[in-house]
């Protein structure tokens, strides 16, 4: 099965537990530990929507909500400014609180990913991260030389969360 | 290659000029002979700004802006009109409208017989698309477009910035230097809601004077002179609706 096969697999999702279960095992197959993708959108006229798809570790996704920690998020950061992918090896000069999370992150199996950065209409921004557990050489490699298969699946997987979830009018403010 | 050094020439590129060099030696690496990057920006949402920055064969092009065909593009209404995130490829499938085909028809009498179009959406009303094309349409030139289409996808959102950088964010275009305040803003999407300035200053606790003064700077920063003018080329721009970092995304957890 080619990538792009695999990425169109997607879009037959139905529901967000099936998006759930497809992409834990696309991130999988594309040598991944972890992956978790996240939108967010005020929109002009009425409610922000906020979307979130986490295949992260549950005890580090609640260490980081309940620290706020994505006002210092430096993958976040690189969202707003960016459209194209950071390996974290290549996030730079941070502040020491984002160098901390970053740090911290190592901890609860998030040893090393890439983000892809998502747009959409409007004001839309969003997100897809895939982490490894181990880093190593052959992991860094992995990581540049894959940016692109990444990019491809965070965009196939942002058109079907559009699908299955954000369509339709059904406003999500998930807190 | 890896994914990481095939783009990296783009960032040292500091002219059109330079730009077209390097995006021609990537796409050849990614086995294509032709290429062509547009952007549209909705400062106005009746004429819509439009860079086009062009690798293909200049006869393809004159005859393509002479007839008119991005209106009947599929490629095109796919990325930049349907604003979509994924990529398309050229099959029969994308083209199969008649007017589509002849497209695709005679495209190929100019070198244009296989490849694929990426979109790459902005954050501030831009819509952007590369198309890359090669003359050699066999099972394996098909199969090979397949393969590369991460790549593909990938040189996309680096032109993007590339053309962000060096023509966009210098050019005539307000795309990067509007800042609008957090208290313009709230008084655009007041007003994009309908409401009178009298009725924002109630809603904001401030006198209408200032409502009307916020207004008047957003309008001057944007190069409008109206509120209506500004309400639309803050929405068509993506102005308003930036949120501050703090609150971009909160992570829920899935039901």
């Amino acid at each position: 099965m080619t990538d792009l096969a695999l990425f169109e697999s997607l879009l037959e999702c139905k529901t967000v537990s099936d998006l759930h279960a497809k992409t834990g095992a696309i991130t999988q197959i594309l040598g991944f530990d972890h992956f978790i993708y996240g939108v967010q959108a005020n929109t002009p006229v009425g409610e922000p929507y906020q979307f979130v798809l986490s295949g992260y570790p549950e005890n580090w996704r609640k260490i980081y909500c309940d620290a706020d920690y994505e006002s210092v998020d430096p993958v976040l950061h690189h969202c707003i400014r960016s459209v194209v992918p950071v390996l974290w090896d290549n996030l730079s000069s941070l502040p020491q609180a984002s160098r901390r999370l970053m740090e911290e992150a190592k901890l609860f199996g998030l040893a090393n990913g890439v983000t892809c950065p998502l747009r959409g209409l409007g004001s839309e921004i969003g997100l897809l991260s895939v982490a490894v557990e181990k880093n190593s050489k052959i992991a860094r490699k992995h990581m540049a030389s894959s940016q692109g298969t990444i990019q491809l699946f965070a965009n196939y997987l942002h058109e079907s969360i559009h699908r299955v979830v954000l369509s339709g009018g059904s406003v999500i403010n998930n807190k | 290659m890896n994914d990481l050094d095939l783009c990296e020439s783009l960032q040292n590129c500091a002219t059109v000029g330079d730009l077209h060099t390097a995006t021609t030696g990537i796409v050849k690496q990614l086995g294509f002979e032709h290429f062509i990057f547009g952007v549209r920006v909705n400062t106005s949402l009746s004429r819509p700004y439009q860079f086009v920055f062009s690798g293909y064969p200049k006869q393809w092009r004159d005859h393509y802006t002479e007839s008119d065909y991005e209106l009947i593009d599929p490629t095109v209404q796919h990325c930049l009109v349907d604003r979509r995130v994924i990529p398309i490829i050229w099959t029969g499938q994308a083209f199969s409208s008649r007017p589509s085909m002849r497209l695709l028809g005679e495209a190929k009498e100019f070198g244009l017989a296989n490849g694929a179009s990426f979109p790459v959406q902005g954050g501030r009303g831009e819509a952007a698309m590369l198309s890359v094309a090669s003359s050699q349409n066999s099972r394996q030139a098909k199969r090979d477009v397949v393969a590369m289409m991460g790549k593909g996808q990938l040189l996309a959102c680096h032109l993007f910035e590339a053309i962000q950088r060096i023509v966009l964010s210098v050019g005539p275009l307000p795309v990067r230097g509007v800042e609008l305040t957090d208290r313009e803003k709230e008084c655009l999407l007041w007003a994009a809601d309908g409401k009178t300035s009298w009725e924002i200053a109630n809603i904001v606790h401030v006198s209408e004077r200032t409502i009307t003064f916020h207004l008047q700077n957003a309008a001057r920063k944007m190069g409008v002179n109206n509120r209506q003018h500004a309400i639309s080329r803050a929405l068509s721009m993506g102005l308003i609706g930036q949120s501050p970092v703090k609150t971009l995304i909160r992570y829920p957890d899935l039901p």
